[in-house]
């Protein structure tokens, strides 16, 4: 069982999380247009892909003004508009950002299915979305603010996104990387395994055993009990591939995610908004702000199946070496993803703070 | 040993984590700029300033004057508008900036002058701002026989510019006749380049010149020559 192997190349995944996230440090742009920042990091192949998206991402965007002034000199060109802002979402998610890379973690360290992933993913573009038509609505047009307090607003929330990133992911490396770590320590005189513990604490657990457990999810102990009984009547360690632990998402906890992403505002939609508003047609903005989030949304969707679907397969892999391997495996990703979200946070956070607040 | 599914899984994983991870926002354009050059040539044939002439696209004129006191006609006041290009000029004055703008001869970089005559002007019909500036070098530098290469262009891609007027770009002064100006547009960006650009730390202060080795044909220039 080549652990030896698997643990260096998680090193070099790690790593690497960390080298791209350095780059999001950076300096504040001469023209005061909320933005955050300019540094592109990562493997040159990565670089080149960013390239490209940048390169038609801004070819919508520059179509976008054009595209509001002909809807609002023919109504029937409002789909034009609403195509453009879509593509637009689209490139703008697969560049790098760090809400697809929030939500990916989220979703592999918590096992969620695919099908949640995507739930996700959309629910974080859409508050995304309607975070800029509210902030523009409430600043611009309520209170006729200027450019310097909607970039101050943007930088708070931007603040507050990455403080809940930063939060979010220390709550996820004590359940995913620390916590495991203490059971394990605890359980190793009874001569139990229990690597797995937590890899089913945050997923609605196995309807088939304990129907009741979700109810009960904040309440810890029940799962120590769970995990007794069931490791002893199975006999092996047992781990759930995402589709075996399918149920509904829980909200409760998945507002952090979808908030940590959400609240700082696009400022390509923020900037069509104002836009539109100077052309005194702000349902335009709205319109098109909300495609630019569907377009992002899906986007994200994909990405977030696609690390559902990798987390999977290296479970699959993991158990076919041995009962022990794959709980390492899944213990190991689950926590590697953990990880990788309270690094953003950090690095984000002390970007921001480098930058002068 | 499983080998090849395994190297799968791990190539898939890995491409995604990274995929996922990129922290870093990427460059790309939010802010368009038609912009013109005038460069003054003195009586000596030699460059004395780079009079520049950028004007904004319409969004960001929206989302700039956005909240801004206008009068009946839309147009913006003038203390309003001094503000603007006071600021923006500070802004612009910061190393990382550095105006956006670089004057080499012989593969030296000649210093600027503190910029004179800022004004912003604002058309309320196509809500776009405009941003006139001179910038006059310290000490005015003769081509020589290499010529004089003017480059302007945002390293961080944020701001695009087209030099696509009529006149875009021209030579001016006493004895700008007497000198000849060739604009070249700016080489797409290649792989290699951003390979290379993403290997610059993020240190404010070391920026400008690294940039600008690694940047070379990514700018808009403008070569002078006076023979």
């Amino acid at each position: 069982m080549p652990v030896g192997r698997w643990a260096r190349v998680l090193a070099v995944v790690l790593l690497m999380i960390g080298g791209l996230s350095v780059a999001a440090a950076q300096g504040v742009h001469p023209f005061g247009v909320p933005e955050s920042g300019s540094g592109v990091a990562g493997p040159g192949w990565l670089s080149s892909f960013f390239g490209s998206v940048s390169v038609w991402q801004s070819h919508f965007y520059r179509q976008l003004t054009g595209a509001v002034r002909a809807w609002q000199a023919d109504g029937g060109a409002a789909w034009a508009l609403i195509g453009l802002s879509f593509a637009y979402g689209v490139f703008h998610a697969l560049g790098p950002g760090h809400g697809k890379a929030v939500i990916s973690s989220y979703v592999l360290a918590n096992r969620q299915t695919a099908r949640n992933g995507a739930l996700l993913a959309l629910a974080s573009s859409l508050i995304q979305a309607l975070v800029a038509i509210v902030m523009v609505a409430v600043l611009a047009l309520v209170f006729n603010a200027t450019a310097a307090t909607m970039n101050e607003a943007t930088r708070w929330l931007e603040l507050a996104s990455y403080a809940l990133v930063t939060l979010l992911g220390v709550w996820l490396v004590w359940i995913k990387a620390v916590r495991p770590l203490l059971r394990r320590a605890g359980a190793r005189g009874h001569g139990q395994q229990h690597a797995h513990d937590d890899g089913n604490a945050h997923a609605p657990d196995h309807a088939h055993v304990h129907a009741h457990v979700h109810h009960h999810e904040h309440n810890h102990h029940h799962h120590h009990d769970h995990d007794h009984s069931h490791d002893c009547g199975c006999g092996h360690v047992h781990v759930p591939a995402p589709e075996q632990v399918a149920g509904p998402l829980n909200w409760r906890r998945a507002w952090s995610a979808i908030f940590a992403v959400g609240l700082r505002p696009c400022s390509g939609a923020l900037i069509v908004l104002v836009f539109a508003l100077s052309q005194n047609f702000f349902l335009a903005g709205v319109a098109s702000a909300l495609a630019m989030g569907l377009g992002t949304g899906l986007t994200v969707a994909v990405l977030a199946c696609l690390a559902v679907a990798a987390g999977g397969a290296a479970t699959r892999l993991g158990s076919r070496l041995s009962g022990a391997g794959a709980a390492w495996l899944r213990y190991a990703i689950e926590a590697l993803a953990a990880m990788a979200v309270l690094l953003l946070g950090v690095t984000l956070l002390g970007g921001m703070v480098a930058a002068g607040g | 040993m499983e080998r090849t599914p395994a190297c799968r899984g791990l190539a898939t994983l890995s491409a995604a984590a990274a995929l996922l991870a990129a922290g870093a926002a990427s460059a790309h354009p939010h802010m368009w700029i038609d912009a013109r050059a005038q460069i003054d040539v003195d009586a000596a044939h030699r460059i004395t300033a780079v009079r520049q002439v950028w004007r904004f696209d319409e969004m960001f004129g929206a989302y700039a004057t956005q909240g801004l006191k206008k009068a009946e006609d839309g147009s913006l006041p003038a203390d309003t508008l001094k503000g603007m290009a006071q600021d923006w000029m500070k802004a612009l004055g910061e190393p990382i900036s550095h105006y956006f703008t670089r004057v080499t001869v012989d593969g030296k970089s000649a210093a600027f002058g503190a910029p004179r005559d800022a004004r912003v002007d604002w058309n309320p019909k196509t809500t776009r701002l405009t941003l006139s500036f001179t910038l006059p070098l310290a000490e005015p530098v003769a081509p020589g026989a290499g010529g004089a290469q003017v480059d302007i262009y945002d390293p961080t891609y944020f701001v695009a510019y087209a030099f696509e007027e009529q006149g875009a770009v021209s030579l001016g002064g006493p004895q700008g006749a007497a000198c000849k100006a060739d604009y070249r547009k700016p080489k797409e960006l290649d792989w290699k380049t951003m390979q290379e650009l993403a290997a610059i730390p993020a240190d404010p202060d070391a920026l400008p010149d690294e940039l600008f080795a690694i940047t070379k044909g990514l700018t808009h220039r403008i070569e002078v020559r006076c023979p």
